[in-house]
């Protein structure tokens, strides 16, 4: 009788060696970008020859059975294109959540893969999945799934175009590391070292001034002083050369309410009536005809940039009521990121017109893009610019240069290098000709 | 020597579209043994039901396997446009599609009363209804059928042109369009066949041998040349092509697109923008470039205008061959455009000119044997050797006659690593070739 306990006891169900909900792999954002692996697809390589479906199915079927593949590589008829459906091996799989036997999971080797010995076949995988990349065989009628062949793709090695690329998943992570130096230094710089020098600095020959400030002066005193409109050149140049990116990267007050992001929670929605990226235009002209009207410059007592670059030393307003200001544009951080920059800033609507004619642009969903299952650079975007949603459709989204900051945190994060940086005049689809 | 059951399903289907019956018999294993396949057992199967004016479609063995470019179904019909007997490659997927839906050759016998559809899947033929396709333009027809039956991985389907009895129709593989010259799709309208749809579900086996022996071939191919390919151009290009020409269509050229496993694409798709005259606006259009004579028929007539035309000439499911020769000269692309409606209307016989079928040095009644629509571009023996060795072993003959530097005995090798077997094969495709 004790033997039979033991033995009892001993024995394993395959309910032991089902991996349990708590189980699953979830890995901390911070870890997950260097585990993303999964296979690029290029359309504009791709010939349609099927090869790719041809290698799958021998390793799921052993048999030269296209159907039966893991990767299906369809024709949209109308468009003429040519698009894969095929795992990504998401960062959070939505097949792993679906899944009712708790069949899929994903290896610390960051691929997605379903256990045969406990999948039921039930195709609740293939509903969740955004991609519908688990395909059911019509031989077999069990559910395959890309496990990028353990890390050695058949798919990737067989494509006579190269349209496949097998990615490990790569990480700018420099990028982030550089502008937080940028940040700390240009902060150090215009708040403790040449305080209130942003709003004006005089050395020599050499003249800079904010280019809101100077507007409100030309406003205000009703004449054009052509020092003043030059001595915002190094700030108007360097947007024309490189968009927003004084707001991104040189802005010690953008620099604030990132460090005020890093420990706010956003848990409270801003009220749309508030979110209009048009604001900021109507503050910038609300401060020059205030500052025509009354005959000082009306914006710059309170404006939070001038504000904190001026709160150091004797002469500094930290307890002025500026700072309060600043406290106030701090605490509304609880609702989305960067709210002053993205609905309010008139410095920001300024430099937005000169981005607009400017020589780049971020280009978001080349062809390495695998928009429906990833978004980080939504996720990751301070200025909210990215639609997560069209991405979800497959729709490479437009990005706003007259809104982007040019912080490169999409370029940063995107683990299969789809944003990219280039010229304004590159194209980044195929052109068509005019007949 | 049985070394073709692997390959085959060993399946003949028969439709009796009189009767509206159809039944699945075993493919005589003498023939396969005497006739290897495609087009020869295709003949030979069309002259058991010589009586009842058969369409015989069938593949080869290499059709689905590792060989390169092993896309090839072949049509044999005796031709309405040009008389005899015409055997005309259908290439894309419609090959392998059609061994793995679970038959290799198809006969289609007699003529239905009604409008019909042959579907195979599984082994298993259905005779649909296709009254409700009557009229339809191509690319609205296969929507409706793709709605309506979802395994349908491979549709040969007839146009408008066919329906009203255009001698000058041309069958259309989806939205492709296809070599047809012969009056593969006014056959398909006399019988009331609409389309044939093929879902190929199943496999074939395979062997290691094959995949490597695949990758020497491609080694081999691409030795000289590169892989660098420039698609539907490579092919114009050793046709004959004006320079003005090459340069709009490079410029549209959106990807380079191939049939079944063939690692050098001589298809492309291309982008264009055109002032539609009919609704006098600027059009964003899409076409798939297959057929290369056709193409430049068309442009020898219509110049810059032979996109939209072309586009046209597939729409209604016309051979733009056919068309050319009864297109207005000096037209407006309006007057072109209405011309090609009005022909796929009017059921008037088209003079049929022997220039047309006489590019290069293929003789031109050898041309016509074949469906006039592959590219003469070798010699004239030579040309015919290298199409009657794809048309037989199912490989695609644009290929064939491209690449010289895959031989016979290259090829065969995929069906037998055994020298006396090879030997005897080789033997035996040398008999066929020359009766």
């Amino acid at each position: 009788m004790q033997e039979q306990t033991n033995e009892q006891n001993n024995s394993i169900t395959l309910e032991d060696l089902r991996p349990r909900p708590e189980e699953k792999k979830t890995f901390p954002d911070h870890f997950m970008p260097r585990l993303h692996p999964g296979i690029l697809f290029d359309p504009k390589k791709c010939t349609g020859c099927g090869t790719c479906e041809m290698v799958c199915s021998l390793r799921n079927v052993s048999k030269i059975a296209p159907a039966s593949a893991s990767i299906k590589v369809l024709r949209d008829e109308d468009s003429v294109k040519n698009f894969a459906i095929l795992c990504q091996h998401c960062r959070k799989p939505l097949c792993i959540e679906a899944c009712p036997t708790r069949a899929i999971e994903k290896g610390e080797d960051g691929i997605v893969r379903i256990n045969k010995l406990f999948c039921v076949a039930c195709g609740l995988c293939t509903i969740a999945c955004p991609e519908a990349a688990p395909l059911q065989d019509p031989i077999t009628g069990e559910i395959n799934k890309c496990d990028l062949c353990d890390g050695d793709p058949q798919c990737v090695k067989y494509c006579p175009s190269g349209a496949l690329i097998l990615t490990k998943g790569k990480s700018f992570r420099w990028i982030k590391g550089l502008r937080w130096f940028v940040q700390t230094i240009s902060f150090l710089l215009l708040v403790v070292v040449l305080i209130g020098t942003f709003c004006s600095l005089k050395a020599g020959a050499l003249s800079l001034s904010c280019p809101a400030g100077v507007l409100q002066n030309i406003a205000s005193s009703g004449v054009v002083v052509l020092v003043w409109v030059l001595s915002t050149f190094l700030i108007i140049g360097l947007t024309i050369l490189a968009g927003r990116f004084f707001c991104g990267w040189i802005c010690p007050f953008g620099f604030f309410l990132d460090l005020v992001d890093k420990i706010t929670p956003k848990k409270i929605g801003l009220p749309s009536f508030f979110k209009s990226r048009m604001a900021k235009y109507g503050i910038l002209i609300g401060a020059v005809g205030g500052s025509c009207a009354f005959g000082f410059q009306v914006f710059c007592p309170i404006c939070p940039i001038g504000s904190i670059c001026r709160s150091h030393g004797a002469a500094g307003t930290l307890n002025g009521a500026n700072m309060g200001i600043v406290a106030a544009l701090a605490g509304l951080e609880v609702t989305e990121r960067r709210v002053w920059c993205r609905y309010f800033c008139p410095v920001g609507a300024i430099l937005a017109l000169f981005a607009k004619i400017g020589l780049i642009k971020i280009v978001i969903g080349a062809n390495q893009c695998k928009k429906f299952s990833c978004v980080q650079c939504a996720e990751v975007c301070p200025m909210g610019i990215i639609d997560a949603n069209k991405l979800r459709e497959g729709i490479s989204p437009e990005i706003p240069m007259t809104e982007c900051i040019t912080c490169m945190r999409c370029i940063d994060r995107c683990p299969y290098g789809a944003a990219k940086i280039r010229f304004r005049w590159q194209k980044t689809i195929p052109g068509n000709i005019e007949l | 020597m049985k070394l073709f059951n692997n390959l085959y399903n060993m399946k003949v289907g028969i439709v009796d579209l009189s009767e509206l019956s159809s039944e699945v018999i075993s493919l005589d294993e003498q023939i396969v043994e005497e006739k290897i396949g495609g087009a020869a057992i295709n003949e030979d199967l069309f002259n058991q039901y010589k009586e009842d004016v058969p369409l015989v479609i069938g593949v080869g063995p290499l059709t689905g396997s590792f060989a390169p470019a092993s896309c090839l179904a072949v049509a044999t019909f005796l031709s309405p446009r040009f008389g005899n007997l015409c055997h005309v490659p259908l290439m894309l997927r419609t090959g392998p599609e059609m061994k793995f839906s679970g038959i290799d050759f198809l006969v289609v016998k007699g003529s239905a009363s009604l409008p019909k559809i042959v579907h195979i899947d599984k082994g298993t033929i259905r005779i649909l209804s296709a009254e409700h396709l009557i009229g339809v333009d191509i690319p609205e027809g296969l929507q409706r059928l793709k709605k309506e039956i979802m395994d349908s991985r491979s549709i040969l389907l007839t146009g408008p042109a066919a329906d009203n009895g255009i001698p000058g129709a041309s069958v259309s593989i989806g939205f492709n369009g296809s070599l047809d010259k012969a009056g593969l799709a006014f056959l398909m309208a006399s019988k009331n066949l609409k389309g044939v749809i093929f879902n190929g579900t199943g496999g074939l086996p395979f062997t290691e041998d094959n995949l490597k022996h695949n990758e020497t071939l491609e080694r081999k191919l691409f030795e000289d040349e590169g892989r660098k390919n420039e698609g539907f151009l490579t092919m114009l290009d050793k046709i004959g092509i004006k320079e003005n020409l090459k340069g709009v269509i490079k410029k549209a050229k959106w990807r380079d697109m191939a049939c079944y496993h063939c690692p050098s694409p001589c298809m492309s798709s291309v982008q264009f923008t055109w002032h539609d005259p009919r609704k006098n606006s600027r059009v964003e259009d899409n076409i798939f470039l297959s057929d290369h004579l056709g193409f430049l028929a068309l442009a020898k007539k219509s110049g810059r205008d032979v996109f939209p035309l072309s586009e046209s000439c597939r729409r209604f499911g016309l051979d733009p061959v056919a068309v050319t020769e009864r297109l207005p000269e000096n037209e407006s692309l309006l007057e072109s455009l209405k011309a090609i409606e009005k022909m796929s209307i009017t059921p008037e016989e088209p003079e049929i000119k022997n220039e047309s079928h006489q590019i290069g040095e293929a003789p031109a009644e050898m041309h016509k044997l074949f469906g006039g629509g592959i590219p003469p571009i070798l010699p004239g023996e030579l040309w015919r050797k290298r199409v009657c060795l794809s048309m037989i072993l199912g490989v695609c003959p644009i290929f064939l006659v491209r690449f010289q530097q895959i031989s016979e005995s290259d090829l065969l090798k995929f069906l037998t690593k055994n020298e006396s077997d090879l030997s005897i094969l080789e033997e035996k495709i040398r008999f066929i070739l020359e009766n």
